[in-house]
């Protein structure tokens, strides 16, 4: 997925298109802004970060513009944050609107519900290392045998079958729960994955999650 | 204004009276010189006073009438500064001075009225383009502290920013410019929203988050909303002093509104304080939390006003702070 960065503050730029680099996106920085379009028709993207304040127009003209170039999402990031300005995006034909300073939480979730990648897969089980994982009943099954997980139980485990081979850190974890409303505290994170550890081994899981010492954990 | 009786009346007029007391005797005097017939005399007499007296009645019931209009006038103008502009003119000479000078004075109250709102307004324009201008570099450090996983920073640049939201919404809540947008909304979305914001204070914390029944609909601008409810939750963060801190909020549907409290079991408010806390300025007679604007609540009350929501507090020292929001339903809000 490529996204197309217009911001004309340059920390900003690099800093953003190094988060999202780092968030698996590729990015477009758009500095010519006296001709965006023209710019802007050398590349393709999936998406547009538009900002507003820019030098020659401001970003709910060239928004009019792009769109009539071509049709990609395009959220607005801004400093600005009157009901006007989000209106005026709004009219413009923005899809959403996010303000400085960003939420980096916040930014890739609306990037992901912009590009529609959020809604967790239709799928009814994900399996990996020949366990299954019923998103439907919350069941986690091995070898015939399978075991009923808690609602955080089941959360936890879940981003591990999305994440493969990635290390989750006790933080990055956190922070995914509390993203989707489950808002647990440390300990009890701790409570639950020990918990989920003791259930699993009682059904012969013990290759599913591997502690990474001082990291997280990883699947 | 006290009504001024016929006494007071004759008592402004008292030169003019004995005047005519005197003149009157005067002729009574000369007439009696010259012999005329004395019930002529007491005749004529009776004749004049009664007249001069039935005279000086009327003019003081037309005076009083026409004063009581002014007053009246004056009363039932809302911006009484307005009034040299609505007041009849004047026909005597005297009046006509006072009525000189009372314009004269509004007109220069007015001229500094308009004035001073003039600044007042630029100024305000000036704190909004200056928040939005400031936001960009603190928008700029907090992406950099992100992506080096510099917690440390990241948090002061968080206080930068709330410092400079607050400030924001002091010059909103000053003005009265209507810069909000009412639409229907989710509490639970925003209430998640500002957890997320917060999750790194709430996370080091280690706050216990109990959420019952907030998926309820509101009708109020997200950011007024987003912010009061920033202020509360910071609040809360700031008082946590136990081993296990916890955070329960509550909604609840009442027919006729909606209310949702915000319970901390932080070191809670003594209740000399308690009636105190929305004051602008007050930051509690504990000198050890110096860290506090005493803007915070005051603002969360003075923005919910004007949104037509109720804020109250209810507090047991040491123990707990709830918070409580009221969402009219189907009431128009305040504009």
């Amino acid at each position: 997925m490529k996204i197309a960065i217009i911001e004309d503050d340059k920390i900003t730029r690099l800093e953003l298109s190094k988060l999202l680099n780092s968030h698996g996106y590729e990015t477009v920085l758009l500095t010519d802004f006296e001709n965006l379009s023209e710019e802007s028709k050398k590349y393709s993207f999936d998406l547009i970060l538009l900002d507003i304040n820019l030098p020659y127009e401001n970003g709910y003209e060239i928004c009019r513009k792009m769109k009539k170039l071509m049709s990609v999402p395009i959220i607005f990031v801004t400093s600005r944050d009157t009901s006007a300005d989000e209106l005026l995006s709004i009219q413009a034909g923005g899809i959403d609107f996010i303000t400085k300073p960003y939420d980096t939480l916040i930014l890739l979730e609306k990037i992901k519900r912009a590009l529609q990648l959020s809604n967790p897969n239709n799928f009814r089980e994900l399996t990996k290392k020949d366990c299954t994982l019923d998103l439907h009943l919350s069941v986690l099954k091995y070898e015939g045998k399978s075991i009923e997980l808690t609602r955080n139980e089941f959360r936890i485990l879940y981003y591990f079958f999305m994440n493969e081979d990635k290390i989750i850190s006790k933080e990055e974890l956190l922070e995914k729960l509390w993203n989707d409303k489950y808002y647990l505290d440390e300990n009890v994170l701790l409570v639950n994955m020990t918990r989920l550890k003791k259930k699993m081994k009682e059904i012969g899981i013990i290759h599913l999650l591997e502690n990474i010492r001082g990291k997280g954990w990883k699947l | 204004m006290e009504v001024v009786s016929f006494l007071t009346f004759l008592e402004g007029k008292i030169s003019e009276l004995l005047f005519q007391i005197f003149f009157l005797s005067g002729i009574v005097f000369l007439l009696i010189f010259y012999d005329v017939d004395s019930s002529f005399i007491i005749l004529s007499a009776v004749l004049f006073l009664s007249a001069q007296i039935s005279f000086l009645w009327f003019s003081f019931q037309k005076k009083q009438k026409d004063s009581q209009r002014i007053i009246n006038l004056a009363d039932e103008l809302q911006e009484s500064y307005y009034i040299s502009d609505i007041l009849p003119k004047p026909g005597d000479l005297q009046n006509k001075a006072y009525y000189y000078a009372l314009k004269k004075a509004c007109k220069a109250m007015n001229d500094k009225i308009s004035q001073i709102e003039k600044e007042k307004q630029e100024y305000e324009e000036y704190v909004e383009s200056f928040a939005h201008e400031i936001k960009i570099p603190i928008g700029a450090l907090s992406l950099t502290f992100d992506n080096t996983k510099n917690y440390a920073l990241k948090k002061e640049t968080d206080k930068l920013y709330r410092l400079t939201e607050q400030m924001l919404y002091y010059a909103r809540s000053e003005s009265t410019e209507k810069d909000y947008f009412v639409k229907k909304l989710n509490l639970e979305e925003v209430i998640h929203n500002v957890i997320l914001k917060f999750r790194h204070d709430l996370i080091d914390h280690k706050v216990i988050i109990e959420t019952h029944a907030i998926d309820q609909i509101v009708y109020t601008d997200e950011k007024w909303l987003t912010f009061i409810l920033s202020q509360i939750i910071q609040n809360s963060i700031k008082y946590f002093d136990k081993q296990e801190n916890k955070l329960t909020i509550t909604g609840q549907d009442n027919d006729t509104n909606i209310i949702l409290s915000i319970k901390d079991n932080g070191c809670g408010i003594s209740s000399s304080d308690l009636s105190r806390v929305f004051e602008k300025g007050f930051t509690g007679s504990d000198r050890s939390k110096s860290n506090s604007t005493g803007v915070g609540l005051y603002l969360a009350r003075k923005l919910s006003f004007r949104l037509g929501l109720k804020l109250d507090i209810a507090s047991e020292e040491k123990e707990y702070t709830i918070l409580q929001i009221t969402f009219p339903k189907g009431t128009v809000h305040r504009i």
